[in-house]
């Protein structure tokens, strides 16, 4: 039995071609297509390098996965990951990480020389982009980029295995699910679970972002617009930004969002 | 009417599990990153329509795009020569429903309105372009996701029934009934459509 004849062939009405016709030319960006190949380790903007750290007082082998944006940030967890390099760090989106130091840019400077390097392309950079806190995410945001928020101690290293990268989009997908039910303590909990077990977080910006829209939920208005004034520091050009910003509007202007 | 697409079939349960298996993986070999970019060569278009068509708006295509290229780098070895559309079109299937309710829950959130046109659409403006793919969009997220994704293939990605069995994994009268049906509710979805807008009614 042969196929039917398609809508956009005349295997239907006017309305039937015209409708499936008017998505003919549509196509993704090139910079979706740049967003997934530095992803996925294709890119041409992912550098790894192997260095030693007197942070946590120990020999730790640690790679600088090189934060060019928040995708790129991404692409460094699977870079690294496919690259077999042990650890690394990761520019303002890995320093949420509670087993590591607040300014992880000041601590990619104090790393020692890189003892090995996979470079597949430019070499690296790191970008001075402020640190999320990971414990206290309501913790002062006035200035992330000059001011370090207070630390008292540092946190002990996790010893939880690290989440995968599906395991921290279930992680997300429950926290979205209990928002949605309205079990927002449990969400914010779940969320607190990711900070603490993803050692490789490449959902922050969606984490961060969902704990915004938590808080206003909440009704804490303060905490919704003192995350969200963060959040646009650091991921301003994010698609959750839109999202986020009037969130802030809203919470500025005393009404719910 | 408008029917919930997003109950759980088979193919997205597949996919599912490909989201949530832990996969520390091994370094790729240069073979590996060799297919790797071939796939994204071939098929990185194909996901990002599918996504588009499967309802999600541009930007979250482009989210969602990247999550079934990343599941993909992941579980390479897996993906058997040959059925590397099968597998991300299943993965899209999965990341698209994942997206939609993720969009949904902000939606109820925030107030925001869904991503939907700017007021009721004639007949005589179909002939704009942006006005005729907000009712596509709209006709599609009617459709029950069975039948969604087989005319998602056949009409826009333009699969022969048989390829279509193959991508989604389902015999080939399984795919040609379901087309069948996609079909004869597209078209009553439009023109139903067109009988309201008639009308004058939104």
């Amino acid at each position: 039995m042969s196929d039917p004849t398609r809508f956009r062939d005349g295997g239907g009405g006017e309305i039937e071609r015209l409708v499936v016709d008017s998505v003919r030319h549509e196509g993704p960006s090139s910079r979706a297509r740049r967003r997934v190949e530095a992803a996925i380790g294709l890119g041409a903007a992912i550098s790894t390098t192997t260095a030693t750290t007197s942070a946590l007082g120990a020999s730790v082998k640690t790679g600088a996965g090189v934060a060019l944006g928040k995708w790129i940030a991404i692409a460094a967890v699977t870079a690294a990951a496919g690259a077999g390099a042990a650890a690394y760090v990761q520019g303002g989106i890995a320093g949420r990480h509670a087993a590591q130091p607040a300014n992880s840019a000041a601590r990619v400077q104090q790393a020692a020389p890189p003892v090995a390097t996979v470079a597949r392309m430019a070499p690296p950079v790191v970008t001075s982009e402020p640190v999320v806190p990971s414990a206290a995410p309501e913790a002062s945001v006035a200035a992330p980029a000059a001011t370090p928020p207070p630390v008292a101690a540092p946190p002990a290293p996790s010893t939880a295995p690290a989440l995968t990268l599906g395991e921290q989009l279930q992680l997300l997908d429950q926290a979205h699910a209990a928002m949605g039910a309205g079990e927002t303590t449990r969400a914010l909990s779940l969320l607190d679970r990711y900070d603490r077990e993803a050692r490789k977080p490449a959902l922050a910006p969606e984490v961060m972002a969902l704990r915004v829209e938590i808080h206003a939920r909440r009704g804490d208005r303060a905490s919704a617009a003192r995350l969200a004034t963060q959040f646009l520091a650091l991921y301003g050009d994010r698609p959750e930004a839109q999202r986020v910003r009037s969130i802030l509007n809203a919470t500025s202007a005393g009404t719910n969002p | 009417m408008i029917r919930n697409p997003t109950s759980g079939h088979w193919d997205e349960m597949h996919a599912a599990a490909a989201l949530r298996e832990p996969h520390e993986a091994a370094a790729p070999p240069a073979t590996g990153e060799a297919r790797l970019r071939a796939m994204l060569d071939e098929h990185f278009d194909f996901v990002w329509r599918s996504l588009r068509r499967l309802g999600l708006p541009e930007h979250a295509a482009d989210d969602g795009a990247q999550r079934v290229f990343v599941v993909a780098s992941r579980r390479l070895a897996d993906i058997e020569p040959g059925s590397e559309r099968a597998f991300l079109f299943r993965t899209a299937t999965h990341v698209a429903s994942s997206e939609r309710r993720t969009l949904a829950r902000r939606r109820e959130v925030l107030g925001e309105p869904p991503d939907s046109g700017e007021g009721a659409t004639r007949p005589d403006e179909l002939l704009d372009q942006r006005r005729a793919r907000e009712l596509l969009e709209q006709v599609l997220a009617s459709l029950p996701l069975e039948l969604r994704t087989v005319l998602v293939l056949f009409e826009f990605e333009e699969l022969s029934i048989d390829e279509i069995a193959e991508t989604i994994g389902i015999p080939r009268g399984t795919a040609a009934s379901r087309l069948r049906r996609a079909r004869e509710e597209f078209s009553a979805a439009l023109a139903r459509w067109k009988a309201r807008s008639l009308r004058g009614e939104p």
